[in-house]
């Protein structure tokens, strides 16, 4: 596979994407094409204005460690415009392939977008080695893409989770073109609340049960605290055999299965005047 | 005759007076001297049975790929110059892919063969962009499984191609097609399809059939590529 | 972010068949953190009258603690209740006091008039005020409050029915709000009774 260098070319009046509106957006190797540019004198100001009016949401929280029993995978649901609640229905895990799976937190298109182009990807080279990518080749092939985009407005902020022949895999890959091997990693707007549910519970040696129900209420936690995260929480769990999804509890019942009496949760407070 | 054939058989892209494509049609000829693929439809799924040569006793059959997965649900055998398949088949796979991203869903499988016979016929002498400056020398079997159901694909170096029940290529395809055409029919379980494929191949042979010297690849309905002892079983039941 | 979305709060006032009623969410937050989840942002004047003050919470509990003052002084000088209309119009001089340097809180205030009439009214934050005979709603997501309103709120309801529609609306209008919700409260105002309700409401 080709190595991305097309951010090394020139990218202004890109006569090829003039002339196919709707051309491929991939190359012949996977990797995404370039995008027709707007005609302007100063590139950068622009994508800074632009980024104001297609201003990508950026509540979220969501999680993802590796543990004795694989790796899980751990989101919210909500989606927000300013303080307005969009939706309590997104999908932020994104399933690129059996083996593999991306989480959202950024831009959702951005998310979307790209780590589909991730998917189509990693089946070409499927397809080309006859053998499955790496977690690690999957998320440099990522993270790759994004430098290639860096300072281009991008936003993304994910992990890249999965299981190939040397075992678990966790990555962080955000859209300034960063990667991050690790065991534990939190993103998002309620990502300092999930921590520190998560650091408290977390060990090596927990059971698969232990480490579902320790994602589940780090999500919980977050959402509670956190106003832009909310919805439901997914939990999913990846083995050697795949990632399974095993979870997808409301977080207000998660609330109430937690704190049964309201009278007795801790955050309550009385003004005083 | 020969006269003018040899004035007009240099460009790739001169007509001969009588209407003839000479370098297309020589292509179509390297085709007879590759090793024979053969393939037959069913309502099951479409079965690709394609002979190996092993030139060498040191060869290692496993690195003859005369059989290629395009996507899960494609497949194709291939029977000619066998390097310049690989690009169609990279082609191809890029294509199928893009599909899948843009409109989250399996390429049908015409779709995927008119891009392939699009891009067999992007050839000249002035030499666009990294395009190639002959026709492609090879045939291939597409076979595949869309929402129609299982289907069979023939494409030449013309960048024709046609729906086949059944279809052979290569040296041995005059012959296989006689015998295809007596024993071919429509109901055919996908078994009996493996055994006819095999059974065809074999009389084309000149070397006896054995597990290494054939490749066998069924999509039904997606692709599989059989293993030695699959192919040893299939070999059982001739 | 506008200084009145900066702790978030969702209100609403409604008007029944003789009763009126008024009801808030409970969550105080600082910006995007949840800090309290009982924090109510309505306050009982007298037997018949409520204010449910929205916006930022410095300022609301600057003002409150100074309506709860004039209405002293008010009782002390006139040896009687204020009335609701004439409440509002004490609301409203107080705030347009600060007309140059306001008080970021946007007033809601429902009673019962003397002639047991139902009154509300909803106000800005340096005083103008306005009535209805229908809802009055403030918050950091006053439009889903409004459409949730708009299609629930009928005329004439009776005290529980007019109980059900103000909660339903307010417990849907703040499932659309990141600021606001984490639970309410409502309370519905007869001529003999003040009826207080917490309501259960999602958690995120």
């Amino acid at each position: 596979m080709l190595l991305d260098t097309s951010v090394l070319e020139v990218r202004y009046n890109s006569s090829r994407a003039e002339a196919e509106p709707l051309g491929n957006i991939l190359a012949a190797d996977g990797a995404a094409a370039q995008f027709a540019l707007p005609a302007v004198k100063d590139i950068d100001a622009f994508e800074r204005e632009v980024v104001e009016m297609v201003k990508p949401s950026h509540g979220t929280t969501t999680l993802g460690f590796i543990f004795q029993g694989g790796v899980i995978i751990a989101v919210d649901s909500r989606a927000t415009m300013g303080s307005y609640i969009s939706s309590q229905t997104v999908k932020k895990v994104i399933e690129i392939n059996k083996y593999l799976l991306g989480t959202m937190a950024g831009g959702a298109a951005d998310c979307q977008f790209w780590q589909r182009n991730l998917g189509t990807q990693c089946r070409l080279f499927e397809l080309n080695n006859g053998k499955r990518i790496t977690v690690r080749a999957a998320s440099k092939l990522l993270s790759n893409t994004m430098f290639s985009y860096r300072g281009m407005g991008l936003s993304m902020g994910t992990m890249v989770a999965g299981w190939d022949p040397t075992g678990p895999g966790l990555y962080y890959v955000d859209s300034d073109g960063q990667r991050t091997k690790g065991q534990v990693f939190s993103v998002g707007s309620g990502s300092l609340y999930a921590y520190g549910v998560l650091d408290a519970g977390y060990s090596w040696d927990m059971s698969v049960d232990d480490a579902i129900e320790l994602g589940r209420r780090s999500i919980y936690h977050a959402t509670f605290r956190d106003c832009a995260s909310g919805g439901t929480v997914s939990v999913y769990h990846v083995t050697e055999d795949g990632w399974k999804k095993v979870r997808g509890d409301d977080v207000t019942e998660c609330h109430f299965e937690y704190y049964p009496d309201p009278s007795n949760h801790p955050s309550t407070g009385t003004p005083v005047i | 005759m020969f006269l003018t054939r040899s004035e007009y058989d240099r460009g790739v892209n001169t007509f001969s007076p009588e209407g003839r494509l000479f370098q297309v049609e020589y292509a179509i000829e390297a085709i007879k001297l590759g090793s024979t693929a053969i393939g037959v439809l069913t309502k099951e799924g479409v079965v690709l049975a394609v002979e190996k040569r092993v030139t060498s006793p040191l060869l290692e059959p496993s690195s003859i790929e005369k059989v290629a997965e395009i996507d899960e649900h494609i497949g194709c055998a291939m029977s000619g110059l066998t390097a310049d398949a690989k690009t169609l088949v990279d082609h191809a796979r890029a294509d199928t892919q893009q599909h899948r991203f843009t409109y989250n869903e399996p390429m049908p499988v015409e779709s995927c063969t008119q891009s392939l016979c699009d891009l067999a016929l992007r050839f000249g002498e002035d030499g666009e962009e990294a395009g190639m400056s002959r026709p492609f020398g090879v045939a291939l079997l597409i076979a595949g499984w869309d929402s129609d159901g299982p289907v069979l694909y023939h494409t030449d170096p013309s960048g024709t191609y046609v729906k086949y029940r059944c279809m052979a290529i290569g040296s041995g395809s005059e012959g296989a097609q006689t015998a295809l055409q007596e024993a071919y029919k429509p109901e055919l379980s996908l078994a009996e399809a493996e055994v006819l494929a095999l059974a065809t191949l074999k009389q084309v042979m000149e070397e006896k059939v054995t597990a290494t010297n054939v490749d066998i690849a069924r999509v039904a309905p997606t692709y599989h590529l059989l293993s030695v002892a699959e192919v040893e079983e299939v070999i059982a039941r001739l | 972010m506008s200084i009145f979305e900066y702790n978030g709060s969702a209100i609403i006032a409604m008007a029944g068949k003789d009763c009126v009623a008024i009801g808030s969410d409970l969550r105080f937050g600082v910006q995007l953190q949840t800090m309290t989840t009982d924090y109510k942002k309505v306050y009982q004047i007298h037997d018949k009258l409520f204010i449910g003050l929205g916006g930022l919470a410095t300022d609301t509990q600057t003002l409150h603690q100074r309506l709860v003052m004039r209405h002293n002084l008010y009782k002390l000088r006139e040896e009687r209740d204020i009335k609701p209309s004439t409440f509002a119009a004490l609301v409203s001089a107080i705030m347009y006091e600060k007309r140059f340097g306001p008080y970021f809180a946007s007033p809601v205030i429902a009673g019962l008039e003397p002639d047991g009439s139902p009154y509300i009214c909803g106000m800005d934050s340096i005083g103008a005020t306005e009535t209805a005979k229908d809802f009055i709603v403030t918050g950091t997501n006053s439009e889903s409050l409004f459409g949730m309103c708009e299609s629930m709120w009928r005329p004439e309801l009776e005290q529980e029915e007019l109980f059900e529609v103000i909660s339903q609306c307010l417990l849907s209008g703040i499932d659309r709000d990141a600021l606001a919700g984490w639970g309410a409260v409502v309370y519905v105002i007869t001529k003999d009774k003040v009826v207080a309700r917490t309501l259960k409401g999602r958690m995120d």
